[in-house]
């Protein structure tokens, strides 16, 4: 009995988790395409407030609007990086002055406690790829929306000194969702560091 | 008249020499003949049991006192004619006693035991846990109350079933003692264990990721390989497996067949692995596999079963079918073998039918991840190779495992048989308390002295000579 990775998406009850529809199958796509681990062909949508997002250890969340858990969501998050799971936070807005960064990293902290910054020397950086200079940097960062600064750095919540939350300014929300054919016209594969979120999640 | 006195006198004199000279040549309660002390030589084991009484000596029927032992063991050491001493018995005596009486039962008395002296026997083995432990095993008559205590206080209490019980200790003070009825049996625990690294192997996913997970979270050190693509893994590239680094290794599921022969020679060495549903199903691994793997069932394919919170019995299960003959199954679920185990020379395997647990860690009741991380490292701990490396209390341990601090020992009865032999009736004829010697008796002589006296003395009184 072979079991698959399934990519996850979380769906909560404030703000826009739809904002970047396309991500799921690029993530897929390369995950299959770079690794031998089985994955599904299809991701699924899981409300953060059920329980039925501890059957999926790796979960992605995402948004552009001001977010604000409801209590169950709160718990459910605790009780999921608590057990083991890894939720990746992106802030679709790429602005840490935004609405979703300051009310995501809140709620965050409320459920879990602060965020630390995670140094670009971490392993997640080695999971697969290489990536000497910590998150590699999008093409949205600069683009005149948002701050407009090169984020240096993700910010995380460890638990047993594995990541159970992990955030990002980058927007890489914006930077994958495209459709996986079109990584044909890329020079560099955009979404390899997809590919270290999701070993990284499978082996540590 | 007086001479008759007098001769009455004389006769009493010499009727008391002629006792004393027949208890000097040997009469008594058994009387000269050996035979009459017969009955109490039938003790078996690896004292001198079937040797026969010393002609002339006495047997002795006694109750050894709980206080002033040493004072009854000096008194039958120094009777020189003890052909036979037989102990009726209430409980086991202790380790100085019991040797004791082994020394006087060589020094060519034949001595015999009988009595209601419980059964009951103790061990104290560290666990295979690094977070320690110790496990304190009890045999006591099926449905006794034993009570497990240390230096400090009572640990806990079990009721006897199936000849026995254990209970597990997060640390001992000094020696650990079993009290059941009027019988006590102590022991001092082993000594730690030396735990080495668990090597997890398995296919790059969330059952690898969990079980290594938990491990390490229990305290073991682990190291993982999991392929992650074409000539790519986590972890070292080669297997290096030897008992003088390795615990135990966790071979998950087919990935781990490219090194089946490096793991069995690990095993045979004395390592433990075990054996997931999906490893077991490969043919590299069937001299080591406690049975074939069957077909898996999956009871949580119902609305209700998917949405409730996962358990071990809800768990994917590959049931272990045509078990081995050497084989034996730890846990069934609904009638199938769920997990079984072996020994394969000096290492042991257990062979796992569970599939996916980790979804009993994520998606279980709020105990479920402390559940799976104690069964696993249980599980581990039950293969793992960890030899025994000091000792972890003061108390040290003798021989038979019995604390060298006057307590009754690790087996008390066992003990007492193997020093005196099985128990044995009260030996015919035999009388209690201390035999009377008129031989070695001064009350006997200042008799004999007293009667010639007043025989003399009459005689002087009437002018006689």
């Amino acid at each position: 009995m072979v079991s698959e990775f399934v990519f996850a998406t979380v769906q909560y009850e404030s703000g826009d988790w739809d904002s970047a529809p396309l991500v799921p199958a690029n993530v897929i796509d390369a995950v299959a395409r770079y690794t031998s681990i089985p994955v599904a062909p299809q991701g699924v949508v899981v409300p953060l407030g059920s329980e039925a997002l501890l059957r999926y250890p790796f979960a992605w969340l995402t948004g552009h609007l001001p977010v604000r858990f409801t209590d169950a969501e709160r718990r459910m998050l605790a009780r999921y990086v608590e057990r083991g799971g890894m939720l990746v936070v992106d802030d679709h807005n790429h602005d840490i002055d935004g609405e979703f960064h300051k009310s995501a990293t809140e709620e965050l902290r409320r459920a879990l406690g602060p965020l630390v910054e995670l140094p670009n020397t971490h392993e997640l950086y080695r999971a697969f790829f290489t990536f000497d200079d910590g998150p590699p940097t999008t093409a949205h960062e600069m683009n005149g929306w948002g701050d407009n600064l090169v984020h240096p750095h993700l910010t995380a919540h460890l638990r047993n000194g594995r990541i159970g939350v992990l955030y990002s300014n980058k927007d890489y929300s914006s930077e994958w969702s495209y459709h996986p054919d079109n990584k044909r016209f890329l020079a560099v594969d955009n979404t390899r560091f997809a590919v270290n979120l999701v070993v990284y999640a499978l082996t540590r | 008249m007086r001479s008759r006195v007098e001769w009455l006198l004389r006769l009493a004199a010499l009727g008391l020499l002629a006792w004393a000279l027949v208890g000097a040549l040997g009469g008594g309660r058994c009387g000269l003949r050996t035979a009459d002390c017969g009955p109490t030589a039938h003790a078996v084991g690896p004292q001198p049991a079937a040797r026969s009484p010393q002609p002339g000596a006495s047997p002795l029927v006694a109750t050894l006192d709980t206080v002033g032992t040493s004072r009854q063991l000096e008194q039958w050491t120094r009777r020189a004619n003890l052909a036979a001493l037989h102990l009726e018995l209430a409980r086991a005596p202790d380790a100085l006693a019991r040797d004791w009486l082994r020394a006087i039962g060589r020094a060519g008395s034949v001595v015999t035991w009988s009595g209601d002296v419980p059964v009951l026997a103790i061990s104290a083995d560290a666990v295979a846990d690094p977070r320690g432990g110790v496990r304190v095993s009890v045999a006591a008559p099926s449905g006794a109350s034993v009570v497990v205590a240390d230096g400090v206080g009572t640990i806990d209490s079990l009721q006897a079933a199936r000849g026995g019980g254990a209970v597990r200790a997060a640390t001992l003070v000094g020696g650990v003692t079993a009290r059941a009825g009027n019988g006590a049996a102590s022991a001092a625990p082993a000594g730690a264990r030396t735990l080495r690294e668990v090597v997890v192997l398995g296919r790059a996913g969330w059952e690898a990721k969990f079980v290594a997970a938990a491990l390490e979270e229990q305290g073991w050190r682990v190291a993982v390989r999991m392929p992650i693509a074409p000539g790519l893994a986590t972890g070292a590239r080669a297997l290096t497996l030897d008992t003088a680094r390795v615990s135990a290794v966790v071979a998950l599921d087919s990935t781990a067949a490219r090194d089946a022969a490096t793991i069995a020679r690990f095993v045979r060495s004395g390592g433990g692995v075990l054996l997931g549903a999906e490893a077991a199903r490969v043919p590299a691994f069937a001299s080591l596999a406690a049975g074939r793997t069957g077909a898996t069932t999956n009871p949580a394919t119902t609305y209700a079963a998917a949405i409730a919170p996962v358990t071990r019995q809800t768990l994917a299960l590959a049931p272990i079918v045509a078990l081995r003959p050497d084989a034996i199954a730890l846990e069934r679920r609904e009638g199938a073998v769920a997990l079984a185990a072996r020994r394969v020379e000096a290492g042991r395997v257990v062979q796992l039918g569970y599939e996916e647990t980790w979804r009993w860690r994520m998606a279980g009741a709020d105990e479920a991840p402390d559940a799976h991380r104690r069964w696993w490292s249980e599980l581990v701990a039950a293969v793992a190779y960890a030899p025994v490396a000091a000792d972890i209390t003061p108390g040290r341990a003798g021989a038979d495992g019995a604390m060298e601090d006057g307590t009754d020992g690790a087996a008390p009865r066992a003990a007492l048989v193997a020093a005196l032999g099985e128990p044995s009736p009260v030996p015919v004829g035999a009388g209690e308390g201390d035999a009377f010697d008129p031989s070695r008796s001064l009350l006997v002589y200042l008799a004999v002295a007293l009667l010639l006296l007043a025989e003399w003395a009459s005689r002087r009184f009437r002018g006689a000579k």
